[in-house]
C-alpha cells in the first residue's frame, strides 16, 4: 500500500460535507422514534383505530401501498455519509427484501416493511442520524438541491449551507406543519440549474452579490401534478439575513389564504395564479415588514457556523490533467466512454464528481440492493472522503473523487453493475414506481422503463444520441417529474386499462419547460415504439450540435406527431 | 353473471388477504371464494367487522372471472395485487393466470 | 363538559360558549361567534362583563384587529386537525396585533400537536370529548428543543436551536 493511500484511509472525520447531529440532535429523534413505537404498539393492540393512527404513521413517513407498507426516509438534501449508507443497506437486508428505490426527491423508499417493524426500523436510523420525519403530510418536505454542491466546477455559492438551515428552520415547524398541501423547497447555487428550482413550491437561486454578499432568488408556485406551473418571480434579491422571514412571510402568507376546500387547488401554485404574482407579492412584502427584526434574522455566526461542517474536504494540490486518466481513457474504450457520461468537472484541479448510474440495461430505476449500498460505501470511504449525494435523477454521486483514481473505481463498479456508461442519456430514464407498488397509480412505469432501456442498450448508440432524457410517472401527480422530460410519459387509466401520453419538449433546468402532448394517448405495448420514433426522427432532423429540446423548438411538434402515428398506427 | 371476492389487507404486516371460505383470510387469490352480486353482501359485512376488531384494513370487492387455470381480476392494478408486481418475478405470489408481461 | 388545559394541567373554565341562536345573554363571561359579534356589539359592551369572541379557521386576524382590545379571550377553532391557519392567527394576534389576553383552541386537534399551540402562542386548549388527558401531557414533555423562535421568545441554544421550558408546570 503506497502512502498517499493510506494518508486517504477513511475514519469518520474524513466525511465531508455532513451535518453532524450533536446529543441534542440525537435525543430529538429517538424520542421521536419512541413516541412512534407506542402509537405502533396502540395500534396493534386495536386501541387506535386505523382513521386515528394513519395521521400518525404518515408523520413518521410510513404509507400503506399495494403490497405492503411503504417506509419513506429523509436524506436531507441528498447527502449521506457511509456509515448511514451502511445502515440503509442493513435496513433493506434485515426488514425488506434486501433492496431500497432511491426517489426524485433524493430520498429512498422501502416497499415490503411491515407495520410491527416501522418502529425497529427507525430505532436503528436513529442512531447514525436518520429519521423519516416530513416525509409525508401537509408540512416542508425535505429541502432538495444540487447534487454537485460543494464540488461543481460552476459553483457560485454552496447550497447545502442554506439547505441545512432550511432544514433545521422546517424540522417540526409549530406554524407550518398543517398547511394547505405539501410544501416543497429546492435550492441551487450554480449559474446550471440541476436542482430543477422552477418545478417547486418555492424554488431559491442563491447568488454572490457586491462584495461577496450571498443574497437569494426566489421563485414561487412551481409545480407538476394536475396542473402543472413554472415558478413565477417573487424576488430578485433577499439578503442572506432576510432570508427566514421571508420565506415565514411567503409561508405564513400560504397558510391562511391557499385553499383549503379541494385538495387540487391547495398547492401554494393555484394561489399564485388565482391572485397573481404581483398581489401575492404585496402580501409577502407586507407580511414581512411586520415581522423583520431580530426574531427572524439569521445571524451570520449562525450561517458561519453551519458553513464550517460544509467546509471543502482536505484536497490534494494536483495537476489540473491527470495523466493516468488520459492513458486511461486511451486504453479502454469502454472506460473512455463512461467518463464522457459520468464525469462532471470539479472546481478543484485533478479531481472530478462520479455519478453512479442506478439505471443498469433492463434494471429498475433507482432501485440499489444491500450489496451495492454497502460497496458504493465502501467505494466512498475509499474515494470520495466517506461522502455520497442521491441525485434527484435517482442515480448517487461520489462528489470527490481524484482523477487518478477513476480507472480503479470504474473496475470496482463494474463489479457491482455500478459502471452503467449512461449518465444524462437515453437509459438513465426517471421512473416513479407505478402502478407495480404505488395505491394511486393509473398504469405501471418501471416495466416500461426497463422495456425501453433495453431497446437503447447499445451503449455507442446513447451516446451518439447524446444528452436526453426521458422521465416516467403512473399517474398525474407526476412524481416522476414527466412534465419536464425531453420526452415525458404519463400514466392514464382508461377502464380499467393502461394508457399513456406522450410529451415531448420539456426541461427542468434554467430553462424550464413544460413538454407538449404528441398525439393520443397509447397503449402499454406501444410506448417503446414511439419513444424509438421520437428519438429517430430527432436523429433525422437534428442539426450539428442540436439538443433535442432545440429540434422540438425548431421544427416544432408537428413532425414529431407524424412520425409516431405513423409508426404506432 | 358477475364474480367477485373480497380483498383486504392485513393490519400488522401490511400484506394482502382474499377473503376464503368459512370467513378465513387467505394470502392468495386461488383460495378465495368467489361470490355473486347477493352474495357479496354478507361477505363484504364480515370485513367490516374484521375492520373493527382491528385485524384488517381497506375491505372491498373486486371483480374476477374464471381462467382456465383459476380466478383472475379483471383489472391490471387488482391483478398485480393478485400476482405480485410485474418487475420482480421473484417476488411474485403466485404464477399470474394469464401473464402480466413478467 | 369539555375539558380545559393550560400548560399541561386542567384548569377550571369560567367562560360560557354562546350559540348564535340562544336568545339572553347569560351571566358571567361569554364566548360569542364573530357573527354575533358585530350583530349585538352594543349590546356586549354595555353589560360590563369579559367577552370572549370565536373564531372560524377561515376568520383571520385582521377581522378583529380594530376590537381586539375589548375581549379577553379570542378562541380559535380547528374544525379538522389538518386545517392549520389558526396557528397562523394566533401568531398574529400576538406578534401583530400585540394581544395579551387567553387565546384558547377547540375542535379537533392532536395531542401532537399541543406544543405547536404553545409555541404559536395559546393558552388554553379545549380538548376533544374523551381524549386522554395522560396523552396530552406528555406531548408538551416530549419534545423539548425547537429550531425556530417561538412566540415565548424561547432562550437561544446553538445554531437556530433553542431549548424548551416543556412539560406541565
Ligand atoms: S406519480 Fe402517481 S403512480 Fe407514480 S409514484 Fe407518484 S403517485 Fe404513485
Amino acid at each position: 500500500m503506497d502512502t498517499a493511500t493510506q494518508i486517504r484511509t477513511p475514519s469518520a472525520a474524513a466525511e465531508a460535507g455532513i451535518y453532524h447531529y450533536d446529543a441534542l440532535d440525537h435525543a430529538f429523534i429517538t424520542r421521536r422514534v419512541e413516541a412512534f413505537r407506542e402509537q405502533v404498539q396502540r395500534r396493534l393492540s386495536g386501541a387506535l383505530s386505523e382513521d386515528e393512527f394513519k395521521p400518525l404513521r404518515l408523520m413518521n413517513g410510513l404509507y400503506l401501498q399495494l403490497h405492503a407498507y411503504m417506509l419513506r426516509i429523509a436524506i436531507p438534501y441528498g447527502t449521506l455519509s457511509s456509515k448511514q449508507m451502511r445502515a440503509l443497506a442493513h435496513v433493506a437486508r434485515k426488514y425488506d427484501r434486501g433492496y431500497g428505490h432511491f426517489t426524485t426527491r433524493q430520498n429512498i423508499q422501502y416497499n415490503w416493511i411491515k407495520l410491527e417493524d416501522a418502529p425497529a426500523i427507525l430505532a436503528d436510523l436513529a442512531s447514525v442520524g436518520m429519521h423519516a420525519i416530513q416525509t409525508s403530510g401537509n408540512c416542508i418536505r425535505n429541502v432538495t438541491t444540487d447534487q454537485f454542491a460543494g464540488a461543481a466546477a460552476d459553483e457560485i455559492v454552496d447550497p447545502r449551507v442554506y439547505a441545512e438551515i432550511l432544514r433545521q428552520w422546517s424540522t417540526l415547524h409549530p406554524e407550518f406543519s398543517f398547511l394547505p398541501r405539501k410544501f416543497k423547497i429546492a435550492i441551487t447555487g450554480s449559474g446550471h440549474d440541476r436542482a430543477a428550482i422552477a418545478v417547486h413550491d418555492i424554488g431559491i437561486r442563491a447568488r454572490s452579490g457586491p462584495g461577496g454578499a450571498v443574497g437569494f432568488e426566489i421563485f414561487v408556485g412551481g409545480g407538476l401534478g394536475r396542473s402543472p406551473f413554472l415558478g413565477r418571480r417573487l424576488a430578485d434579491w433577499v439578503p442572506e439575513a432576510d432570508l427566514l422571514g421571508w420565506l415565514e412571510a411567503v409561508l405564513r402568507v400560504y397558510n391562511q389564504y391557499g385553499r383549503r376546500d379541494n385538495i387540487y387547488k391547495a398547492r401554494i401554485k393555484i394561489l399564485v395564479h388565482e391572485v397573481g404574482i404581483d398581489r401575492l407579492r404585496e402580501q409577502v412584502e407586507e407580511e414581512f415588514a411586520r415581522i423583520r427584526g431580530p426574531k427572524y434574522r439569521l445571524d451570520p455566526e449562525i450561517v458561519e457556523t453551519i458553513r464550517r461542517h460544509f467546509a471543502p474536504p482536505a484536497f490534494a494540490a494536483l495537476p489540473a490533467v491527470s495523466p493516468a486518466l488520459e492513458q486511461a481513457r486511451a486504453g479502454d474504450p469502454a472506460f473512455a466512454r463512461w467518463t464522457r457520461s459520468n464525469l462532471t468537472p470539479h472546481r478543484q484541479p485533478g479531481y472530478a464528481a462520479v455519478t453512479i448510474s442506478l439505471k443498469p440495461t433492463g434494471g429498475i430505476p433507482g432501485d440499489a440492493t444491500s450489496e451495492q449500498m454497502e460497496a458504493v460505501a465502501a467505494l466512498a470511504d475509499r474515494y470520495s472522503f466517506g461522502e455520497i449525494r442521491v441525485s434527484h435523477e435517482q442515480n448517487l454521486v461520489l462528489a470527490h473523487v481524484r482523477q487518478d483514481d477513476l480507472p480503479a473505481l470504474w473496475r470496482e463498479l463494474g463489479r457491482h453493475g455500478l459502471d452503467a456508461a449512461n449518465a444524462g442519456l437515453v437509459g438513465d430514464i426517471i421512473s416513479c414506481p407505478g402502478l407495480d407498488y404505488c395505491a394511486l397509480a393509473n398504469a405501471r412505469s418501471i416495466p416500461l422503463a426497463q422495456d425501453i432501456s433495453r431497446r437503447f442498450a447499445d451503449l455507442d448508440l446513447q451516446h451518439r444520441i447524446g444528452p436526453l432524457k426521458i422521465k416516467m410517472s403512473g399517474c398525474i401527480n407526476a412524481c416522476g417529474h414527466h412534465h419536464v422530460g425531453d420526452i415525458g410519459i404519463l400514466g392514464v387509466d382508461k377502464h380499467g386499462v393502461e394508457t399513456y401520453q406522450i410529451t415531448i419538449g420539456g426541461t427542468a433546468t434554467e430553462e424550464a419547460a413544460l413538454g407538449q402532448v404528441v398525439g393520443p394517448a397509447v397503449g402499454y405495448d406501444q410506448v417503446a415504439d414511439v419513444v424509438e420514433a421520437l428519438v429517430a426522427l430527432y436523429l433525422e432532423r437534428r442539426g450539428e450540435g442540436e439538443s433535442f429540446l432545440q429540434t422540438v423548438a425548431r421544427i416544432g411538434v408537428r413532425p414529431f406527431k407524424e412520425k409516431v402515428y405513423g409508426a404506432a398506427a | 353473471m358477475k364474480l367477485f371476492v373480497v380483498t383486504a389487507t392485513n393490519l400488522r404486516d401490511g400484506a394482502i388477504r382474499w377473503l376464503g371460505a368459512g370467513n378465513i383470510w387467505q394470502p392468495l387469490l386461488a383460495n378465495a371464494q368467489p361470490f355473486d352480486a347477493a352474495g357479496i353482501v354478507p361477505a363484504l359485512a364480515f370485513g367490516a367487522a374484521e375492520i373493527s376488531a382491528q385485524r384488517v384494513i381497506g375491505v372491498y370487492q373486486v371483480e374476477v372471472r374464471r381462467a382456465p387455470d383459476g380466478l383472475d381480476p379483471l383489472s391490471t392494478r387488482e391483478r398485480i395485487r393478485a400476482f405480485g408486481p410485474t418487475v420482480h418475478p421473484e417476488f411474485s405470489y403466485a404464477p399470474a393466470t394469464s401473464g402480466l408481461g413478467v | 363538559m369539555a375539558l380545559l388545559l393550560k400548560d399541561g394541567q386542567p384548569v377550571g373554565d369560567s367562560w360560557t360558549h354562546l350559540d348564535d341562536a340562544a336568545g339572553a345573554v347569560p351571566e358571567g363571561p361569554v364566548i360569542v361567534s364573530l357573527d354575533r359579534w358585530r350583530r349585538d356589539r352594543a349590546a356586549l359592551i354595555t353589560r360590563n362583563t369579559p367577552v370572549g369572541v370565536r373564531l372560524k379557521s377561515n376568520q383571520l386576524a385582521p377581522e378583529i384587529a380594530a376590537d381586539l382590545a375589548r375581549f379577553a379571550l379570542v378562541a380559535l377553532e380547528f374544525p379538522r386537525f389538518r386545517d392549520g391557519r389558526a396557528f397562523s392567527t394566533a401568531r398574529e394576534l400576538r406578534e401583530h396585533h400585540g394581544y395579551t389576553g387567553e387565546i384558547r383552541a377547540f375542535g379537533h386537534i392532536l395531542p401532537d400537536q399541543y406544543q405547536f399551540l404553545v409555541r404559536t402562542g395559546f393558552t388554553t386548549v379545549e380538548l376533544p370529548d374523551g381524549a386522554g388527558l395522560a396523552s396530552w401531557r406528555h406531548a408538551l414533555a416530549e419534545i423539548d428543543v425547537a429550531y425556530q423562535a417561538g412566540v415565548a421568545g424561547d432562550a437561544p441554544l446553538s445554531l437556530l436551536r433553542r431549548k424548551l421550558a416543556t412539560g406541565p408546570k
